[in-house]
């Protein structure tokens, strides 16, 4: 019996309307055309011809076997003025006594290592890499590789990069053109952007 | 203005350059092996001794070609 | 007391050894005493770019174990009485690079010299850290394309953490020079523009320098290209000398393309 036994990588989507489903493909179908759809909602023709057409390969319902999932708000993905409420975007709270703040650019072959809280004021140059055990925020655009397992982290992140959060790796996609909050919610990835005016103490 | 006109090749001069310093070189380097030698020949006396360093140098004495091979001990 | 200025990229082939021996020899015409010092240990080239190759007896290996003394070993330039030259040695034994006699040698040139400018070697090897260890300032080549910069932020990177100015608490002053612009590719968007590169490196322009069909010719020749008036190049290696030297010079713009009727002409039947 032939078998093979790969990865793939999945994406998860709740079917709540379907024009609002279509809308949202509509703008993102390129960057799904290497994953798996899977839809938690009510099995629609509409929606399986719509998705037939734009060659995505997609399931219903499935139960997936994975201890974390990325999940987006829909929301992030349109343009800032569309949205309908205000995201929120909570302050930085209690300032721990081990934030560290560093004003360095962080360069091909540099490794910053911290078991703690990160405000880095610059950027980190492809090559270069940040692995961190709490929270991250890095203020400039980021072209290397980050690993953090902490409760959130906050950055920009170009195609170039390579994000791990908790140990999954976070698709650069969603990272890019703003500021990006993410945190872990119910043990799933939850990535939403940052007001694109950040003004920073 | 027009610069293809009389414009003398300088790929001959290159050419007449390279030929003698990469003649030169070669002659300078009758031993291109010699570094590989030493670290070889460190390892197999540091079997027996503590070596400091190992240093060869090319002698030539009326026309006779040797290497000169000296093995500083580790005191 | 000279200033030692180190010639490093990363990346190999991007103008390295060619920026040295131009901008030594524009140095030495600002009437300030230069030398250049091929640190590629077993692989000469700055010697065939300046046309001395007929002419080293004895390199800089010979100077540090063999006691040979430095103006011994010292090649003056034809094209400029300010402008010395010292050889690489041609042993790939990298044991000859040692910390104390390259000191002795780079402080003994500090002592002869107002500029003494230093060709590192390609990579981050053992040779690189050699030449940036005694380093005062730093030239950073670069060619607008993605290895070169990755690779000169990494070499940067190094000289932030290996250099002896470093280790005493001080920087070592960066300058970037961004060699072989073709004007009509960063216009189309091809090429990456300066501001691109400094955003990523993060270090003072010091050059810009076109891409010249005209090097080629110059290192056939053994005449570095800053002795043609008429070449791109060599004005830009002018104005960096200058620069270098202490002069305020204007950076001129050499990434907008524009093409004259002539060479539109010239465009067609070549």
């Amino acid at each position: 019996m032939k078998t093979k036994q790969y990865s793939a990588k999945i994406f998860e989507i709740e079917l709540e309307n379907e024009d609002g489903f279509i809308s949202f493909f509509d703008k993102n179908y390129l960057f799904f055309q290497n994953n798996l759809i899977v839809i938690n909602g009510q099995e629609s023709d509409k929606i399986k011809n719509y998705l037939d057409s734009k060659d995505l390969k997609y399931v219903f319902n499935l139960d997936i076997p994975v201890q974390k999932k990325q999940k987006t708000n829909l929301e992030p993905i349109q343009k800032a003025h569309e949205k309908k409420e205000e995201p929120k975007v909570k302050p930085i709270e209690k300032a721990k006594t081990n934030l560290k703040v560093l004003d360095k650019l962080i360069r091909s072959g540099q490794e910053v290592k911290l078991d703690g809280d990160l405000l880095l004021l610059n950027r980190v140059n492809s090559g270069g890499s940040i692995i961190i055990n709490g929270t991250l925020i890095v203020t400039q655009i980021v072209d290397g590789s980050i690993r953090c397992n902490g409760d959130f982290m906050m950055l920009q992140a170009s195609s170039k990069a390579n994000i791990v959060f908790h140990d999954v790796e976070v698709d650069n996609k969603f990272l890019q053109d703003k500021l990006n909050r993410v945190e872990l919610i119910n043990n799933e990835i939850v990535i939403t952007p940052a007001l694109k005016e950040t003004s920073w103490v | 203005m027009f610069p293809w006109f009389g414009k003398k090749s300088s790929a001959k001069t290159a050419k007449d350059r390279l030929t003698i310093a990469i003649m030169s070189d070669r002659s300078n380097n009758s031993f291109p092996f010699i570094d590989e030698l030493k670290a070889e020949i460190i390892e197999v006396v540091k079997k027996y001794i503590d070596v400091k360093k190992v240093d060869i140098q090319k002698e030539t004495q009326d026309g006779v070609e040797a290497l000169s091979i000296d093995i500083q001990l580790e005191k | 007391m000279g200033i030692v200025i180190a010639v490093i990229s990363g990346k190999g082939g991007v103008g390295k050894t060619t920026t040295t021996a131009n901008i030594g020899l524009g140095i030495a015409q600002n009437d300030k005493k230069c030398v250049v010092v091929d640190f590629d240990i077993g692989q000469r080239n700055l010697d065939m770019l300046l046309g001395l190759e007929n002419r080293v007896v004895y390199d800089m290996v010979h100077v540090m174990d063999d006691g040979i003394g430095l103006k011994q070993a010292l090649i003056k330039s034809k094209m400029s009485p300010n402008l010395s030259f010292l050889a690489a040695s041609q042993t790939k034994d990298k044991s000859v690079l040692d910390s104390d006699k390259i000191s002795k040698l780079v402080s003994g040139l500090k002592e002869e010299f107002d500029f003494v400018i230093l060709d590192a070697p390609a990579g981050i090897e053992s040779g690189y850290e050699h030449t940036i260890e005694f380093a005062d300032r730093a030239l950073v080549v670069v060619n607008p394309e993605v290895s070169s910069i990755r690779d000169s932020d990494r070499a940067i990177g190094i000289l932030d953490s290996k250099s002896k100015k470093v280790k005493d608490g001080q920087e070592v002053d960066k300058f970037l020079i961004i060699n072989r612009i073709d004007s009509k590719m960063v216009q189309s968007g091809e090429m990456l523009n300066s501001d691109d590169i400094l955003e990523i490196l993060s270090i003072p322009l010091i050059g810009k320098i076109p891409e010249d069909k005209g090097i080629i010719d110059a290192s056939n020749q053994g005449k570095p290209i800053i002795l043609d008036d008429n070449s791109k190049a060599g004005q830009a290696y002018k104005r960096i000398a200058s620069r270098i030297c202490g002069e305020k010079v204007e950076f001129v713009d050499v990434e907008s393309h524009k093409e004259s009727f002539i060479q539109k002409v010239k465009g067609i039947f070549s």
